[in-house]
């Protein structure tokens, strides 16, 4: 029937235009960013100083800002999360519970612009108040703190409660209580989930640009203190394509080719932690 | 089978659900892509920078009032990128709020109002002059505390502009620094982002348009800002004007070909007395 | 005796630990939360206001309404959310069938692409390449390239638990494969079909970067709907009034707040036929609380 051929060929067709919409967007951005890659001095990028209008395009500081970003936003954010996760999913019942997780819903709604904001503030001048100046990876963890907390709370406690109710009914009738149970039961055999969520939790961070542009400072250097202003791949895209011309702009592009492979990292560690789906 | 409720919410699973489901769908979108295209609609397209958009967005809104039939889009990207749409003939006209490069010259530019450099602080300063040198030594970083200019014991926090901005360029121009030479404490993007940057740092020190200074140090409860004069002359229309203040610029539109008579007579309304009124009501300094 | 006393104390402080620091974690995720609603609850008021739900905005935003940024917004809503589910299925239904290295990877480096470079790609591709222009079009074809891994990822969860049997026994009963997927997979996965849009909608809500360059920043009094118009979406819109235009703080949280409450209103709806219909409930979706875990007693 013609029903059947709509429906299998959409099931082709789909696919095709997604790999397709992926296929064009890395050729463009790498053929965009190939005038960069020919007239480059490839010992320069090996420093901090990103200057492009005296053409010195070093790329330490920028990689590092946004390593370092990411790295600290998980820090603190992960535990949060999955202390979060584990109390909606185990610990929580009935209509709280279902407060709760609307609750938790609507604020993974809550736009990247408006966390940045009350970063801009209310957290900079606080943390200005308190540490010298407020600008710096301290903000701007704490601003991808918030954004990246809600989604992963959501996803993790769907994924904690996946096949879960067999062994935890075991455990409990065997006389663990549900802190135990949870503990030395479910856990255990969840350390994939739990990892895919903090890899998750990465790409997100890495993709996120305007929130940390907020709160960052913008001034490239290398990220050695928490309090200093950084700057990260994509707050650079962002502050300077509008204006970029030719080289310039062609080198933005590539930083974008960088983030690419950064999210090619990721995907990668994530994949070491696979073990076979289903409980032992 | 008569055509439920059910139907419609549970669609899926009914052949009549996906039916009326697919024609509900089709039907919208084909409202939606035909509503409200009037064949004779002149379009205007202005593109370039962010700091002249708002301007330019109100100046269209205002014109469209009386020419219904004309429809201006405004969109940002940068004063590069409005000139070279122009080139390219991507757009009608461009915005730039930075006076053209030697190599930008097959371009004509036509102002729209009168712009500067203000220099903002935070409002708690006390320092309320400086000289230009002392400026330029903040930005070098020569000068680190406030206490070296005869203010209080704070550190200095300057407030640059990335990269490429218009602003920027004009900075480096009046106060004859090379980009290496800016040691900035934080880097900020658009206009009101350097005004909420300097307003949550104490000490701190930025560069934003004339037009956003009179705005942002007009309302009573935004006053964690003020403004600094230079060399006694402070970033007024009046001060401007008078070229007592001497940081100077125009906004303007740049065209690379002759403009359509939409167009024109749309750039003509900007220049009146009637479009320069507006320009004054937004906040914005009239030619 | 003694010993077994012990391990008993030990469990229970164990376990009291671990529940307490959970419990902690839960409420420190809501209590960041509130204070971050905090500015924009003053505002939320305001936002519901009919004038400035269909107003026009005027005084550069700082007064006014905000009836074509809405219009703006909803068309994008509708047209990028129909394009994700009709793209979406067919990958989602690949990708739980076979295990397809190819597409997954597409899909996840779709979903690590940073915001700014889905704004270069669509500008490029959708408003340059394709000649569509500064339009709603090209901004709902970049928002349904973002929202696809978000969705595709939920869906194709929601298909993998399908049992295989089914397919077998649909076949042996002579459905062809897309009488089985419309009448026996569908019914099954519309729940987490609906969460999944839900939640690729939440990410594409905010997106600013991307639409700024696709959908255009354009703000008309009177905005038509035609989606090959430009429009201001409301994230642009708030963003421009937070960074670009001076003192807009407040009509800034008030677009925030409108939008919140949007994502909010959009959240019921979609659940409001399954809860009316068979009692679900309104505020979670029915995947989280299927495990019918155990509690404490």
């Amino acid at each position: 029937m013609w029903a059947t051929y709509l429906y299998k060929a959409s099931l082709w067709l789909a696919p095709a235009l997604v790999a397709s919409f992926v296929a064009f967007g890395f050729g463009f951005v790498f053929f965009e960013s190939l005038p960069f890659l020919r007239s480059v001095d490839w010992s320069g990028t090996l420093s901090v100083k990103w200057f492009p209008s005296d053409e010195s395009y070093g790329l330490i500081a920028l990689m590092s800002g946004t390593v370092f970003v990411v790295v600290c936003a998980l820090v603190i954010s992960l535990p949060i999360a999955f202390g979060a996760a584990i109390e909606l999913a185990f610990f929580v019942h009935g209509p709280l519970r279902s407060a709760c997780l609307g609750a938790v819903g609507w604020f993974a709604g809550v736009p990247a612009v408006v966390v940045g904001l009350f970063g801009l503030v209310y957290v900079v001048p606080a943390l200005g108040n308190w540490f010298g100046q407020g600008f710096g990876l301290a903000a701007a963890s704490i601003v991808l703190l918030m954004i990246l907390v809600p989604p992963t709370v959501l996803q993790l406690t769907e994924t904690l409660q996946a096949e879960t109710e067999g062994p935890l009914l075991a455990a409990r009738s065997l006389g663990l209580s549900q802190a135990r149970a949870v503990w030395k039961v479910v856990l255990p055999a969840k350390t994939f989930a739990l990892a895919q969520s903090a890899m998750l939790a990465a790409s997100r961070g890495v993709a996120e640009t305007l929130a940390i542009l907020m709160v960052a400072g913008n001034v490239v250097n290398l990220p050695v203190s928490f309090f200093e202003s950084f700057r990260t791949i994509n707050a650079t895209i962002a502050l300077e394509m509008p204006y970029a011309l030719d080289v310039h702009r062609s080198s933005l592009f590539f930083l974008g080719l960088l983030t690419f492979v950064l999210v090619w990292l990721l995907r990668w560690m994530s994949g070491a932690f696979k073990k076979r789906p289903g409980l032992s | 089978m008569s055509l439920r409720w059910k139907h419609i919410y549970c669609g899926f699973e009914s052949s009549l659900g996906r039916f009326t489901l697919g024609v509900v769908m089709s039907l919208t979108l084909v409202g939606i892509s035909k509503a409200d295209t009037k064949k004779d609609r002149q379009k205007v397209l202005i593109t370039g920078s962010s700091t002249l958009a708002p301007l330019m967005t109100t100046l269209a809104t205002e014109y469209e009032k009386k020419h219904p039939n004309v429809q201006i889009d405004v969109q940002t990207g940068g004063s590069s990128k409005g000139i070279a749409d122009c080139r390219k003939g991507l757009n009608d006209v461009g915005m730039i709020s930075r006076s053209l490069k030697a190599s930008e010259s097959a371009v004509e530019s036509i102002s729209v109002a009168s712009d500067g450099l203000a220099f903002i602080a935070h409002g708690g300063l006390t320092v309320n002059d400086l000289t230009p040198e002392q400026i330029a030594d903040i930005y070098r970083a020569k000068v680190s505390n406030w206490k070296e200019l005869g203010g209080p014991d704070l550190a200095i926090t300057p407030v640059s502009k990335a990269e490429g901005r218009a602003a920027l360029e004009l900075f480096k121009k009046y106060f004859k620094l090379k980009s290496s030479e800016i040691k900035a404490g934080v880097i900020v993007g658009d206009e009101a982002h350097g005004v909420k940057t300097v307003a949550s740092t104490k000490g701190s020190i930025g560069f934003v348009s004339v037009t956003t200074a009179m705005q942002a140090t007009s309302v009573q409860k935004q006053s964690v800002v003020k403004s600094v004069k230079v060399a006694g002359a402070s970033p007024t229309a009046a001060d401007l004007r008078s070229g007592a203040y001497p940081y100077s610029r125009k906004l303007q539109l740049v065209k690379c070909r002759d403009l359509r008579k939409a167009v024109k007579e749309f750039v003509d309304f900007a220049l009146s007395a009637e479009g320069q009124k507006v320009v004054e009501r937004v906040g914005y300094i009239p030619l | 005796m003694v010993a077994a006393l012990d391990e008993w104390r030990l469990q229970k402080t164990s376990g009291f630990i671990m529940k307490f620091f959970s419990a902690v974690a839960l409420c420190t995720v809501l209590a960041i939360f509130c204070l971050v609603l905090a500015p924009l609850g003053s505002e939320l008021t305001n936002a519901l206001k009919w004038s400035y739900l269909t107003g026009v905005p005027s005084d550069l935003g700082r007064t006014g309404g905000v009836g074509p940024v809405v219009k703006s917004t909803l068309v994008l809503l509708i047209m990028s959310i129909f394009m994700t589910v009709v793209l979406g299925l067919p990958v989602a239904i690949r990708l739980a069938e076979s295990t397809n290295i190819f597409l997954r990877s597409m899909v996840d480096i779709l979903a690590g692409t940073p915001s700014i470079v889905f704004g270069l790609l669509g500008h490029a591709l959708f408003v340059q390449f394709m000649e569509l222009g500064y339009s709603l079009l090209s901004g709902a074809l970049t928002l349904t390239c973002m929202m696809l891994p978000y969705f595709v990822r939920v869906a194709e969860d929601a298909l993998r638990e399908v049992p295989r049997r089914f397919r077998l026994v649909s076949a042996s009963l002579g459905l062809s494969s897309h009488r089985y997927f419309f009448r026996v997979v569908l019914p099954l996965v519309k729940q987490a079909l609906l969460t999944g849009i839900i939640l690729s909608w939440m990410r594409a809500a905010a997106e600013t970067a991307a639409l700024l360059f696709t959908a255009g920043y354009s703000l008309r009094s009177i905005q038509g709907l035609g989606i090959l118009e430009s429009g201001r979406p409301l994230s642009v819109h708030i963003f421009e009034l937070s960074m670009n235009i001076a003192n807009a703080d407040d009509m800034a949280f008030r677009g925030a707040a409108l939008l919140l409450m949007i994502s909010f209103a959009f959240l019921i709806l979609l659940r409001l036929p399954g809860a009316i219909l068979k009692g679900k409930s309104l505020l979670t979706d029915g995947l989280v609380d299927k495990g019918k875990v155990p509690n404490e007693q």
